[in-house]
């Protein structure tokens, strides 16, 4: 086939130009065919995603329902809790105040009446008996009121359970032994009672608190 | 020596003596009469103790009856007085505390 120079010019250049639109139209295709492709990943029939979580409680019939709370009544609300020490002490109920008042009294009392025998003329001189024993009855009362406030102090450490651990039993034996002292003021006031009652006349006798010298009945050096 | 074995189980007796009662207490046996009945037993059992161990030596030494019978005396009347005056304390005191424990 033969052609001019003008036809052949216009042919090549027809030809390139179906060369370009056939490719423009694959590469369409192609993006079109890959967006179609890529689409098919989002498609509605793919399960979500799911996250294990925990097996149910088997005890779940004895548990009580736990529900999401959104709110708390004013009943269930916790409370602002005071720990600090004053609080904790504050928490035990109150101690007999009447009675303390009371025993307080009377030892004020008792120890007004136990300097009378010390108002003699001389001091050779022997108080009476009678007002003695009267001051020793009264110091009696007086120990056993004392000593039953710490026998209720105890009490009420041991129902709270503070007479239970280490310190509790230190202070329960602490208190045993002020009991112990009332005790032993008790019996030396009896004792120096006696020593008045049965020393020779002219004798000096002074009350003695010192236990291990038998209240002034075993000279100092034997007691000892 | 005797002084100490004195001490020691005169200390004994007035820390079980509370103990004793709280012990009852739980066992729902606490009546006033058994309140103040251990409170007078335990109290007048601490004071022979501390007597008549304390003052043992002495009281072998001197041989006196009015002496040795001092010590009874003074356990009887402490135990005289200590009886009522626990019972009252119980009735006034001791009760409204323990009801305040057992409505804890």
């Amino acid at each position: 086939m033969h052609c001019t120079l003008d036809t052949c010019v216009e042919g090549l250049a027809a030809d390139k130009l179906r060369n370009v639109s056939i490719a423009s139209a694959r590469l369409l295709v192609s993006m079109l065919a890959a967006t179609l492709v890529a689409g098919c990943g989002f498609g509605p029939d793919i399960d979500p995603l799911v996250l294990a979580t925990a097996p149910p409680n088997p005890f779940s019939e004895f548990a009580p329902n736990s529900e999401p709370v959104n709110s708390i009544s004013p009943v269930e609300a916790p409370q602002d809790l005071d720990l600090s020490p004053v609080s904790a002490t504050s928490q035990i109920p109150e101690f007999p105040t009447p009675l303390a008042v009371l025993a307080g009294a009377l030892a004020v009392v008792t120890s007004a009446l136990g300097g009378l025998p010390l108002l003699r003329s001389r001091e050779s001189d022997r108080p009476p008996i009678l007002p003695l024993i009267f001051i020793a009855v009264l110091i009696t009362i007086t120990t056993i009121l004392v000593e039953l406030l710490f026998i209720a102090a105890e009490v009420i450490m041991l129902l709270s359970g503070i007479g239970e651990t280490p310190a509790g039993v230190v202070l329960g034996l602490m208190l045993a032994a002020l009991g112990l002292f009332l005790i032993n003021f008790d019996l030396a006031f009896v004792i120096y009672v006696y020593r008045v009652s049965s020393a020779p006349a002219g004798l000096e006798v002074k009350p003695n608190l010192r236990f291990w010298e038998g209240w002034g009945l075993a000279p100092p050096d034997e007691g000892k | 020596m005797t002084w100490v074995v004195a001490l020691g189980l005169a200390l004994a007796v007035l820390y079980v003596t509370p103990l004793r009662m709280v012990r009852l207490y739980r066992k729902n046996q606490l009546t006033p009469k058994s309140f103040a009945l251990t409170f007078a037993i335990g109290w007048s059992l601490a004071i022979l103790f501390f007597f008549y161990v304390g003052l043992a030596e002495t009281l072998i030494a001197r041989r006196d009856p009015l002496l040795t019978a001092l010590g009874l005396i003074v356990a009887i009347v402490n135990f005289a007085l200590g009886y009522p005056i626990a019972l009252a304390l119980h009735k006034r005191v001791v009760e409204a505390l323990l009801k305040r424990f057992s409505q804890e």
